[in-house]
């Protein structure tokens, strides 16, 4: 089980490799039903010219940078950027394609976005791995944010942030999924074989900081864009600030399921409901 | 008193010799109580001592030493049902404390966790039942895991002893009413403590840490709190960064300002300054970040005193204690008769209080759990006992 569990996130990480071949990037509106009763109007960086709810993953080798398309299909311009690198980034008009070269970036995750008010409170943001040239773990990725239905209906209706009262997020999400969503996410759920090692890329595309806690074991700090010092710190309980990136890996020294979740404890809710939201698992099999 | 500390140090040597299992004994409750500055009181949750029979904010300090097996009794006499996740210590599924992947203990029943403590270094607890409620509420407390030859970690510095402070915070309508405290995505802490401790109380002699000069203080940092939690440590303090979250920083070094995160924990070493030679007032401060919008919520005081400060040796008296270690008796002796005493566990907390009669004094010490503690009276006189098992 688990074994096809491998084989699916290296099918999943093969297809996200191969869109990232394709270059493009498309910029979409369209809605997301947050629960059953609120729906929020979202902007998204999908790799397909239709929109999806979870943003793109962006993933390349160090060393060998692509070349990035932009389309945006929305009705405004947009200037597309990396969060934790240094690079002048992508200006495009609405209806239009920018295409530049990417940087070459130290191996390590970081985020892309589109900068200004529309593209941060409609969670046009998502998360890049540059890989090392001898990747062999597996995997898995967490993009976290935060959502508060009525700062993104503020900007969406075209006011701005000065329109915003306080700020009261709602729902907390994973990979633009709330828990129990979360657990379906095989990008995301670490399963792994007693022994294994998992490469886990996080990035935090929300407003606010979120605090990862493991329950069952330490990981240790591979990359940060947030934290360069902590570098080869072993932790149990990481923080990861708004617009920061880190690279963690795990080691499965011990068999069960166990939580993994914010400890910023607002976040492990769905619309005040616990538990929820940014909610997932370690599970390793004997 | 450097050999005084190497006495205890050899003495717990001795005990995590002999001692290769701690066990304790909890209970959880819903109906307790904490204190504020005015007087008043403030509903809380959470974990007390069986043989207390009551329960604290944070709840009882826990210590071990590194590579014990430990076995934690958890009664449950409250209306609704509790675990306790040992946060950090990385123990199995079985024993993790939640509830989906472990076990409740519900009402009017008791559980037992048992785990090793194979790393040395500072760790928390706390219920994972509703744990936005549960915390907030009062449901925590530190765990610190020890050695026997006073090292931080096996080739890490030594210090004198620990200093453990758990910052929290708690939103005050929330604990007067918990049913009303839903929808538990927004709560805004107003009530910021360390060791439960808030404004003037950080300024009583339960919260006080004091020291000698020279020695070395392991502060052991950690946070329950739903801020962020800043503590800017004076330059001249040399304070250093050693561990986080039960392991070895790989850099460690000077700190100033430290970010600590809901979860997190940190080993922070310092010599202790002369407050005559220095002129600090004692105080590092800690600022409480809203997590949620950036805004400074409060400041508050670690407070410490030198013994051996002017204004202190004024109004103190020689005193000494013997046999120290003790594993029951201690007899005080240089003490002022009429002057009130009190001693507190090593979170501060009192154990036991009464007046001097006369210049000699008795306290016994058998039932209370093996530890530091600080004796101190009202006229300024202050020493350390450790109780052996």
């Amino acid at each position: 089980m688990i074994q096809l569990r491998h084989n699916l996130i290296l099918l999943v990480f093969c297809l996200a490799t191969s869109a990232v071949a394709q270059d493009t990037l498309w910029i979409h509106s369209g809605d997301w039903q947050a629960s059953g009763s609120v729906s929020m109007p979202v902007l998204r960086l999908n790799d397909s010219p239709s929109f999806a709810v979870r943003n793109a993953f962006l993933a390349w080798t160090a060393g060998t940078p692509p070349e990035l398309t932009v389309v945006n299909a929305d009705t405004v311009a947009h200037h597309f950027e990396l969060a934790g690198a240094e690079w002048a980034g992508l200006d495009i008009a609405p209806g239009e394609a920018a295409t530049g070269a990417l940087p070459d970036l130290a191996a390590g995750t970081y985020g892309y976005r589109l900068s200004g008010a529309r593209g941060k409170w409609m969670g046009a943001e998502g998360l890049v791995a540059v890989r090392e040239t001898d990747q062999t773990h597996p995997e898995f990725r967490w993009n976290l944010a935060e959502w508060d239905a009525a700062r993104v209906e503020t900007i969406a209706s075209g006011e701005d942030e000065s329109a915003f009262g306080d700020y009261v997020p709602a729902y907390f999400t994973i990979n633009e999924a709330m828990h129990p969503m979360t657990m379906q996410d095989t990008t995301a759920v670490v399963a792994l074989n007693l022994g294994d090692t998992a490469i886990i890329r996080v990035h935090n595309a929300g407003a606010i900081d979120h605090v990862l806690h493991f329950h069952g074991f330490h990981i240790e700090i591979m990359s940060s864009t947030g934290y360069p010092e902590r570098v080869g710190w072993s932790k149990d309980t990481v923080p990861v600030r708004s617009g920061e990136s880190m690279t963690l890996e795990l080691v499965a020294t011990q068999p069960g399921i166990f939580p993994v979740h914010d400890h910023n404890l607002i976040a492990v809710t769905n619309a005040g409901l616990y538990p929820g939201g940014m909610l997932t698992q370690i599970q390793v099999a004997q | 008193m450097k050999s005084f500390f190497a006495l205890i140090f050899c003495a717990l040597s001795v005990v995590a010799v002999a001692q290769q299992t701690v066990q304790y004994e909890l209970f959880t409750g819903m109906d307790g109580n904490l204190l504020t500055p005015a007087g008043s009181a403030i509903p809380i949750w959470g974990y007390g001592h069986i043989e207390d029979g009551e329960i604290t904010l944070p709840g009882p300090l826990l210590t071990c030493m590194e590579g014990d097996s430990v076995v934690v009794l958890m009664e449950n006499p409250s209306p609704e049902s509790h675990t306790i996740h040992w946060h950090g210590l990385d123990v199995d599924q079985a024993n993790d404390g939640v509830p989906s992947t472990s076990f409740l203990v519900p009402t009017d029943s008791a559980a037992t966790y048992r785990f090793r403590a194979d790393y040395s270094g500072t760790y928390l607890y706390h219920c994972h039942v509703t744990t936005t409620l549960h915390l907030t509420m009062g449901m925590y407390g530190m765990f610190i895991v020890d050695r026997p030859d006073g090292t931080l970690f096996a080739g890490g510095p030594g210090h004198d002893y620990d200093v453990p402070k758990l910052f929290s915070d708690l939103e005050l309508a929330t604990n007067f009413d918990p049913p009303a405290s839903f929808p538990f995505h927004d709560m805004r802490p107003n009530y910021f403590m360390i060791n439960g401790a808030t404004g003037d109380l950080l300024y009583e002699p339960e919260s006080v840490t004091t020291y000698t000069p020279g020695e070395v203080l392991a502060l052991r940092l950690g946070s329950m709190a739903y801020s962020r939690v800043d503590v800017r440590f004076p330059e001249f303090l040399g304070a250093e960064l050693w561990m986080s979250d039960g392991r070895p920083v790989t850099n460690p070094g000077p700190v100033d300002t430290l970010e600590i995160y809901p979860g997190e924990r940190f080993t922070v070493l310092f010599t202790a300054p002369s407050m005559d030679a220095t002129g600090w007032n004692g105080e590092i401060e800690v600022d409480y970040w809203s997590m949620v919008d950036e805004t400074l919520e409060r400041t508050q005081p670690m407070v410490f005193t030198d013994l051996t400060a002017g204004v202190s040796s004024a109004t103190s008296a020689p005193i000494r204690a013997y046999p120290n270690p003790t594993s029951d008796h201690i007899t005080i002796d240089g003490l002022h008769p009429g002057a009130d005493w009190t001693l507190r566990d090593a979170t501060g907390r009192p154990v036991i209080k009464g007046r001097v009669t006369e210049g000699r004094l008795e306290v016994d010490l058998a039932g209370k759990s093996a530890g530091l503690y600080i004796f101190s009276t009202s006229n300024g006189a202050s020493l350390r006992i450790l109780r052996q098992p």
